[in-house]
């Protein structure tokens, strides 16, 4: 073998390491910008509020999710601010009175059922051992949403290779798993799937 | 040698391939692939939508377990079990049963689909026909107890010669005996287990699929346990693996346990000491249940000891949902066996269960026969109710009570193998398509009532079985609303019993007005305990010997059927049950047969090989599976799926109704 062919191989092997690494994440997955801006840092910052006030349980103990408008109206009929997303956010959904179609970036598949009341309420468990630090984020980052299996990238992760996964980072099914062994909580298939 | 263009290609081609691995596209690409082929836009999926909690009860076997069912938008998704219940593996994935590929969408006519006008108006006129000439109609219902059931009698009421035919619970084939021995009408008692200290079961899955699941199981992982459970059976089963005390007993020598049991009972414990007993029953020697059984004389007695000491004692047979009733010779001497331990009308023995209040009934109404014991040959045309006991029965049975050219109506919701044989099959609501009624568990000491909600709208093309009855003559005015609203009020002005809300049991309240609204929502009624049990007096008989069954040169093996609830009845397993069950051989699977390793080292046989299993009625391909749990010379012939029916078929049924046991032959294929 000869030098030509070593450089050869090591030219293709570069190549694919560039093309693994850096051009297939980025063609993987589609970003679409989220149809508002919100800032959770100015709303459990200045504002004072807590991840509850918006994301808030029902009466019976199931979880709200999403906040709808009414939730936000209180505060947002008028502008509270002077930023053009807020200004977006009155023109574009509180004026006309229409939902924000949000997308859930934590949105699990049709076949998943997840009870937030008893992760949270039984298992004391905090919302950022899940979702991460996004009461801390300043702006709503663009939602990635996988072209072939059409999931949000926030069920993989953002490591690509999910080596040095860390609580937060996604929320694949394995992920599930490893925290019920951990904290020796056996929820069996139909305890999570339709 | 210099390196041509094309080598330098390769070199790069294979540098990249290397490269590949160590990127996240190979193994990013396989999960979002696999991931994408779950989600393709032709499989069904829930729409995304409000969720809400609904309580009843599972229409699915006449245990009637509670059931917690999330529903997303009206339509249910997720089934658990209420506070302090407990679910079998179908009951958590009934259901998906509506949707199951063998639901019936047509009427059949001799297995082919015919349009339900056509085939309702033919069935009508066979069954008119049969009323002007006297020809016998009846209906098999395999779910007596039920106001459908008192409707079926009112319709058979208009016949000149009619039967009306059940399939009891095969959990009650012991209390049938005692029912038997001390004169009470069938159905009318049960175990009180509760507050048993020693329960011996003959074959009986107390531990598996006995009654409701949960109830034993409860029992025997109670903290501090009192009871103490002997299991004596052939094969290796989860009730063997649980109980204080497996006996091993070889196939077919149940008869010779309880006899001998009785022998030293008589013999060495003074049992039956008030009682009117046959020489007989102490003459039968123990040593020959010792020979007989395989199991050492000093297990045995040590078992007599503890059921004579360790009392309120109790003993079980048969219940088994796929291996069916002992023969009645064995669930006689049970009975036998049951008086002389006192544990007849005793607290923690058998005890009778007060009758449900029921509304006032015409006179005339058909009795009720067993089909074991309807004549041979005897019905011409026959109806088959739609509700399964979740038991597998053999087509014979069946096959054997039908006059040549009897004319069979089939009400099913699900293609099935008794579908396959009807003249006409009528397709019924299926499993939560509609009210279902479930009268007391089998087995239960006390009586209970409780509704099953309709889950989905009934489908277009489907016929209640009230609406046939109607069609073939049934008067308009005799509905089943009117008869279940009836029982409600029965119970109401009895004043007995606690209705328990299946949201939260433990807030149960007295029977008052309003009961019926009360189970339409989602409770329990439950009827009151007796305070004090009344004993039930027999006059012990004398206890024919019960021969084995012979193997033969040709068949040396004995065969016996075995599987689950649910199984291989006259209704489909779900398939998220099938699919947990069976693939993690959590339960037989279809077309396996259990031996021990030495029966298979004697035959050639290896594990997961492929044999053929014969028995005088036939044969069919297995695969063997062996399993050191099993007894020696024993095989355990799994009855699951669409070829349960099939493999049943193998085994020949006695004229007491029993299919237990069959000489057979495994070879390799």
């Amino acid at each position: 073998m000869n030098l030509r062919s070593v450089f050869s191989f090591l030219a293709g092997l570069a190549g694919m390491l560039a093309l693994g690494w850096l051009v297939f994440p980025a063609v993987l997955y589609e970003r679409i910008p989220q149809p508002a801006q919100f800032s959770h840092q100015v709303h459990t910052g200045e504002a004072g509020m807590s991840c509850s006030d918006c994301h808030a349980f029902r009466d019976d103990g199931s979880f709200a999710g999403i906040p709808r408008l009414e939730t936000c109206l209180p505060c947002h009929t008028e502008p509270a601010g002077e930023t053009p997303q807020e200004k977006h956010f009155i023109e574009a959904f509180v004026t006309p009175h229409r939902e924000v179609p949000w997308l859930v970036y934590s949105r699990q598949p049709d076949n998943v059922r997840f009870s937030h009341a008893r992760h949270v309420k039984v298992g004391e468990m905090a919302c950022e051992d899940c979702h991460g630090a996004v009461g801390e984020s300043a702006r709503l980052k663009d939602f990635q949403r996988n072209r072939i299996s059409g999931y949000s990238r926030d069920i993989w992760g953002p490591r690509m290779l999910r080596i040095g996964w860390k609580p937060g980072e996604g929320m694949k099914m394995s992920d599930c798993e490893d925290c019920h062994r951990q904290r020796s909580v056996v929820a069996g298939c139909l305890g999570c799937h339709k | 040698m210099s390196a041509t263009r094309r080598d330098l290609l390769l070199m790069t081609a294979a540098g990249a391939g290397v490269g590949m691995v160590f990127t996240p596209v190979p193994w990013k690409l396989l999960d979002d692939v696999s991931i994408w082929t779950q989600n393709w836009s032709w499989l069904p999926k829930h729409p995304r939508g409000e969720i809400t909690i609904t309580h009843t009860v599972c229409p699915l076997c006449p245990a009637g377990c509670g059931m917690k069912v999330r529903r997303v938008n009206e339509a249910p998704f997720a089934v658990s079990s209420t506070p302090g219940g407990a679910l079998c593996a179908r009951g958590f994935a009934g259901h998906q049963l509506p949707f199951h590929q063998s639901r019936l969408r047509t009427a059949l006519h001799r297995g082919k689909a015919a349009p339900l006008a056509e085939a309702l108006e033919d069935a009508a006129a066979a069954v008119e026909r049969a009323r002007r000439s006297g020809a016998v109609v009846a209906v098999l219902d395999q779910r007596p107890g039920r106001m459908v059931s008192v409707l079926y009698r009112q319709f058979l009421a208009g016949f000149p010669r009619a039967q009306y035919v059940t399939l009891p619970a095969p959990e009650e084939g012991t209390l049938r005996a005692v029912a038997e021995l001390t004169g009470r009408p069938p159905r009318s008692l049960g175990y009180d287990f509760e507050r048993s200290r020693t329960i011996f079961s003959v074959g009986a899955p107390l531990l598996d699929h006995w009654g409701a699941p949960g109830r034993l199981l409860r029992l025997w992982g109670a903290p501090e346990r009192k009871i103490r459970f002997w299991h004596a059976a052939s094969g290796n089963s989860r009730t063997a693996a649980l109980s204080d005390r497996w006996m091993a007993i070889r196939p077919d020598s149940e008869h010779a346990l309880v006899r001998g049991l009785i022998s030293i009972l008589i013999r060495e414990h003074g049992a039956g000491a008030g009682l009117a007993l046959p020489a007989s029953l102490s003459a039968f020697p123990p040593e020959e249940a010792a020979a007989r059984t395989g199991v050492p004389l000093a297990q045995i007695q040590e078992l007599a000891r503890e059921l004579a000491t360790a009392r309120p004692a109790v003993a079980v047979g048969g219940g088994d949902p796929v291996a069916g009733p002992l023969p009645a010779a064995t669930e006689q001497a049970l009975s036998v066996l049951n008086a002389l331990l006192g544990a007849l009308g005793t607290p923690g023995g058998i005890v009778e269960r007060r009758p449900v209040p029921q509304p006032t009934l015409p006179p005339g109404l058909p009795a009720e026969t067993t089909l074991a014991r309807a004549p041979a040959r005897s019905i011409d045309v026959l109806i088959v109710d739609s509700a399964s006991s979740g038991c597998a029965w053999p087509l014979e049975l069946i096959q054997d009570k039908l006059a040549p050219d009897a004319v069979t109506i089939h009400l099913s919701a699900f293609r099935t193998a008794w579908t396959a044989q009807a003249t006409w099959t009528l397709p019924v609501p299926a499993p939560f398509e509609a009210w279902e009624e479930i009268p007391e568990t089998p087995g239960s000491r006390l009586a209970s009532w409780s509704l099953a909600k309709p889950l989905f709208p009934m489908p277009e093309g489907a016929i209640s079985p009230e609406a046939v009855l109607h069609r073939f003559g049934l008067p308009e005015d005799q509905t089943l609303d009117a008869l279940l609203q009836a029982k409600a009020a029965a119970i109401e002005k009895a004043g007995r019993g606690v209705v328990r809300p299946l949201a939260e049991p433990d807030e149960s309240s007295p029977v008052g007005e309003g009961l019926w609204d009360q189970l339409t929502e989602g409770a329990v009624w439950v009827d009151d305990p007796e305070p004090a049990p009344r004993p039930l007096r027999a006059a012990i008989p004398d206890l024919p010997d019960l021969p084995q069954v012979a193997s033969t040169a040709q068949f040396p093996l004995l065969a016996t059927p075995a599987g689950s609830r649910g199984g291989a009845g006259s209704m489909p397993s779900p398939p998220l049950a099938s699919k947990l069950t069976r693939e993690s051989h959590l339960e037989p699977a279809a077309g396996e047969v259990r031996v021990h390793p030495r029966t298979a080292e004697s035959l050639g046989l290896k594990h997961r090989g492929r044999a053929v299993l014969a028995t005088p009625k036939g044969e069919t391909a297995v695969v063997v599976r062996t399993d050191p749990g099993m007894a020696d010379g024993f095989v355990e012939v799994a009855i699951e799926g669409d070829r349960g029916a099939e493999t049943l078929a193998l085994f020949p049924v006695s004229r007491d109704g029993a299919w237990r046991w069959s000489p057979a032959q495994l070879r390799r294929a």
